[in-house]
C-alpha cells in the first residue's frame, strides 16, 4: 500500500503546488502511472488490490465533492474504469511476463540439473555410482532424504551406499511394491500412503532395476507438479543409466567367460602334453627295469633311474604350479601381506635353492638400510626361487647371477639379471603366459607354468613384473611392489627404534 | 648315530605314520635300506597305540591324516614322550606347519622330497635327541662357530666378539637354546617381546635382519635359516 500512498502524496503536492482545482485530468495521469508502476511490479492479487486502493483513494481526495467517496460527476466514471481497465490489463500482463521469465529460469535451472546429472551417469560405469548420484541429486532437489534401493542377485531389494541412513523396514513394502508394479507407492500416492518416503520404480528396456524413495514426510511442503515433473525425469534417466551399466557388466562378464573357457581348453590340451611327456618317460623307463635286469648294464639301469626320479619331479613341479595358478586365479590362494624386510626373503630364496644354485655365483646388491615392503612371505619367495631357477637355466653353468634390490620412491624394485641369452624381441610379454617357451629354451624343461604363477602373485601385491636384456647381455627380470606398506609397517620403524 | 645308540648295537627305530600305502612302503624300504628298523602305521590312532606299546628313537608322521591328523597326534605324542617328530607337509600349508611345530614336532619336510633329505633330516633329529637339547641352565652355549655366554650377555664367532643389542642378543639367545629347531614367529615374539600376539612379527623380521647382518658374512654356511611362513632356525650343524 506504499505505492498508493505514495502516489496520493504526490498528486497532493502536485495540486498544492500548482494550486488548481481543475486539475483531475492530470491527476489522473499520475495515478495511472502508479497504477502501471503496482502492477508491473506486483504478483496479481496484490495488484489488483493495489489499483482499487489508487481508485478509491483518487475518488477520495481529488474528486469532487473531495474527502468523500460520493461523485457528483458522473464523467469520473468513465476516468475510474479506464483506470482499472488499465491496472488489471497491465497487472495481468505483468503477472504473466513475470511468470514465463519465472518457468523459463526454472527450465533452465532444472536442465542444468538434469544436464548435470546425466553427465554424472555418462562416466560412471557401476551401479552403485548411479545409485549414489540419483540420491544426491533427488536430496538436492527436495531438500530430504533419498535412498535408492537396488535389486539384489537374488532378487530382494537392497539399499546402495548413498550416504542416507538405512531404511526403516517399514518402508519396504512400499518400495517392493512401486518395483513389482512398475508405479510409484508410498507417500502422497493412492498405495501405501502411510509411507513415509515416496517410491519410484527405476525402469530400464528390460524391467525395473531398483527404487528411489524420497523421504517426504519429512519436508513441510507437498510435492510441486514441477519438482515432481524433474523428479520423474532424473528417474528415467537413471533408469536408462542403470540399464547401460548393467548391460556393460554382463557383457563383461559373457567376454570373461568365453575367455576363460577359451583358455581353460588351450590349458587342458597344455598339459595333457605336460603331462603325457615325463609320464611317457617314467612308465617307459620303469619297464625297462621290471623286464629283463640281466639285458640292463648298471650304467644304463642308474640312468634310468635318474630319468624316473627326474620326470617326477618334474611332474611334481608342474602339479605344484598349475595348484598355485589355480589357486592364485580362484582367489583361494590370498597373499598374506606382512611387512618383511626384502633382504630376509632374499635370503630365504637363495638358501631354499641352495643346491640348484650350486657352482653358481649369485651377487646380491642390497642398499644399506633395511628395505621393508607388505609381501607375503611365502609366495614372494617363490616368486624369486622361479626367478633364479630360471636364471639358472637359461644362462651359462658357470656365469654369476645378480640379484639386486633397490628402493625407488614408493616402489621397491627386485631384479634378477642372468648372462644367458638373453629374451628375444617381441617376447617380453609373452613369456609370462601359460605354458609359453621362450625361443631360446628349447631343450630346457621347464613347466612353462613358473613366470605365469610369477606374474599372478605379484599381480596380488598390487605390484609389476616385467622382463628385459641386458645392455652386456642376459635377461632381466625385474618385480616391482608398492613399498607403501600399511599400518603395520608405520608402526615398525619407531617402535623398533624403541625397543 | 647318537653316542648313546652305536649304530652296531641296534639299529635306530623309526615309526613312519602315513595313510597312503603307496608311500607308506616307499618310505619304509628306503628307510630300511638305510639302516633303520622301521614300523609303520597307516593313522593316527594306530600310531598313538604303537608308540605306547614300544619306544622308538624318532617319529615320521603324514600331517594329513584320516581321523585324528598329524597336529594332534603329535600333540598327544608331546602330553608323554619327548621323541623326536619329523612331519611330512605339502606346499602351502605354512599355518600347518607352525601349528605342528608349537605343538610339538621338530622339524618337517615338504613333499615331494628326496629319501637322502629325509634321512639326513632323521640323523640330525637323533644326533640331537642322543646329545640332548642345549642345557637351559648353562652359562655358556656354543653353536658351531658360535659362542653365547649367557652369564655375560656376550657373543662370539669365531673368537671375535659380536656386539648386539639387549634385543638382537634375546632373540639369538632363544633361538640358540633350540638350535637346529626351527621357532616359530609366535615362540619367538613371546620369549622375546612377551607379546603372545603376532601383531609385531615385522618388528620380529627387522631384528632378525639386523642379526643376520652381524652374523653372516659372505662365504660363510649360513647360521640362521628363514622358513617362510614359519619361522626361524639357528642351524646346529
Amino acid at each position: 500500500m506504499a505505492i498508493p500512498a505514495g502516489i496520493t502524496g504526490a498528486a497532493w503536492l502536485l495540486r498544492t503546488v500548482i494550486d488548481a482545482r481543475d486539475l483531475t485530468t492530470e491527476v489522473a495521469m499520475v495515478y495511472l502511472a502508479g497504477v502501471l508502476l503496482v502492477a508491473s511490479r506486483r504478483s496479481w492479487g496484490p495488484a489488483v488490490a493495489a489499483v482499487l486502493a489508487s481508485v478509491a483513494t483518487y475518488n477520495f481526495f481529488f474528486v469532487p465533492p473531495f474527502y468523500t467517496f460520493h461523485v457528483a460527476d458522473p464523467k469520473f466514471l468513465i476516468t475510474f474504469g479506464v483506470m482499472l481497465a488499465v491496472g488489471l490489463t497491465v497487472s495481468t500482463l505483468a503477472v504473466r511476463l513475470q511468470r514465463q521469465a519465472d518457468s523459463a529460469r526454472e527450465r533452465e535451472r532444472r536442465t542444468a540439473a538434469l544436464f548435470a546429472m546425466t553427465r554424472e551417469f555418462a562416466v560412471e560405469t557401476s551401479a552403485d555410482e548411479v545409485a549414489r548420484t540419483l540420491a544426491a541429486h533427488a536430496r538436492t532437489l527436495l531438500d530430504c532424504e533419498a535412498q535408492v534401493l537396488m535389486q539384489g542377485p537374488n532378487g530382494d531389494l537392497h539399499p546402495c551406499p548413498s550416504g542416507a541412513p538405512a531404511v526403516d523396514d517399514n518402508e519396504l513394502p512400499a518400495a517392493q511394491w512401486a518395483f513389482h508394479y512398475h508405479k510409484p507407492a508410498g507417500h502422497g500416492t493412492p498405495t501405501l500412503p502411510g509411507s513415509s518416503h515416496l517410491w519410484l520404480p527405476l525402469l530400464g528396456a528390460r524391467g525395473p532395476l531398483g527404487v528411489l524413495g524420497v523421504q517426504l514426510s519429512a519436508r513441510g511442503a507437498s510435492l510441486a507438479p514441477s519438482q515432481r515433473e524433474l523428479l520423474e525425469t532424473y528417474v528415467a534417466q537413471a533408469g536408462l543409466a542403470l540399464e547401460r551399466v548393467v548391460l556393460a557388466e554382463e557383457s563383461a562378464r559373457a567376454t570373461v567367460a568365453a575367455e576363460t573357457e577359451r583358455t581353460r581348453s588351450a590349458l587342458l590340451s597344455a598339459i595333457s602334453h605336460d603331462v603325457r611327456t615325463p609320464l611317457a618317460s617314467i612308465s617307459g623307463a620303469a619297464a625297462t627295469l621290471l623286464e629283463d635286469r640281466a639285458s640292463v648294464d648298471e650304467s644304463t639301469r642308474r640312468e634310468l633311474l635318474q630319468t624316473i626320479w627326474d620326470e617326477s619331479e618334474s611332474l611334481a613341479r608342474l602339479v605344484a604350479d598349475l595348484l598355485d595358478l589355480t589357486r592364485l586365479e580362484t582367489g583361494t590362494l590370498v597373499a598374506r601381506k606382512e611387512p618383511c624386510p626384502m633382504e630376509e626373503i632374499i635370503a630365504s630364496a637363495m638358501e631354499r635353492m641352495e643346491r640348484r644354485l650350486a657352482g653358481r655365483q649369485v651377487r646380491t646388491d642390497l642398499p644399506d638400510e633395511v628395505v621393508v615392503a607388505p609381501v607375503d612371505p611365502v609366495l614372494m619367495e617363490q616368486v624369486l626361487g622361479e626367478l633364479l631357477e630360471n636364471a639358472v637355466r637359461y644362462s651359462p653353468d658357470t656365469s654369476p647371477i645378480d640379484v639386486v634390490l633397490r628402493r625407488e620412491g614408493d616402489l621397491v624394485a627386485l631384479q634378477v639379471e642372468d648372462r644367458g641369452p638373453g629374451i628375444a624381441p617381441g617376447e617380453e610379454e609373452a613369456i609370462f603366459d601359460r605354458f609359453y617357451r621362450g625361443a631360446g629354451s628349447a631343450g630346457a624343461r621347464g613347466t612353462g607354468l613358473g613366470l605365469t604363477v610369477c606374474r599372478a602373485i605379484v599381480h596380488a601385491h598390487a605390484g609389476r613384473i616385467s622382463a628385459s636384456n641386458r645392455a652386456a647381455g642376459g635377461a632381466v627380470f625385474r618385480v616391482e611392489i608398492p613399498a607403501d606398506a600399511g599400518p603395520g609397517t608405520d608402526r615398525l620403524s619407531p617402535a623398533g627404534a624403541a625397543l | 648315530m647318537s653316542p648313546h645308540r652305536p649304530a652296531s648295537e641296534h639299529p635306530p627305530g623309526v615309526l613312519v605314520v602315513e595313510d597312503d600305502r603307496r608311500l607308506r612302503a616307499t618310505l619304509k624300504a628306503a628307510l630300511a635300506a638305510h639302516g633303520f628298523a622301521v614300523t609303520d602305521a597307516a593313522s593316527g590312532e594306530e600310531a598313538l597305540a604303537l608308540a605306547k606299546e614300544r619306544a622308538h628313537d624318532v617319529v615320521v608322521l603324514d600331517l594329513a591324516l584320516p581321523g585324528i591328523d598329524g597336529i594332534e597326534v603329535a600333540r598327544r605324542l608331546r602330553a608323554w614322550s619327548t621323541v623326536p617328530i619329523l612331519v611330512l607337509s605339502a606346499r602351502g600349508q605354512e599355518q600347518s606347519k607352525v601349528q605342528l611345530l608349537d605343538a610339538g614336532a621338530d622339524d618337517y619336510l615338504t613333499k615331494p622330497f628326496g629319501t637322502n633329505e629325509l634321512v639326513a633330516r632323521l640323523r640330525a633329529l637323533l644326533r640331537r635327541a642322543g646329545r640332548g637339547d642345549a642345557d637351559p641352565t648353562a652359562a655358556m652355549l656354543i653353536i658351531g662357530p658360535l659362542h653365547i655366554d649367557r652369564a655375560e650377555r656376550r657373543v662370539h664367532l669365531d673368537g671375535e666378539e659380536v656386539r648386539l643389542t639387549p634385543t638382537e642378543y634375546d632373540l639369538l639367545a632363544a633361538l640358540a637354546k633350540n638350535a637346529g629347531r626351527t621357532v616359530t614367529h609366535r615362540r619367538l615374539l613371546a620369549e622375546v617381546w612377551k607379546d603372545r600376539s603376532e601383531e609385531h612379527a615385522g618388528r620380529l623380521r627387522v631384528y632378525m635382519t639386523y642379526l643376520r647382518r652381524k652374523l653372516e658374512r659372505a662365504g660363510r654356511p649360513r647360521l640362521l635359516t628363514t622358513q617362510a611362513g614359519v619361522g626361524y632356525r639357528l642351524n646346529a650343524e
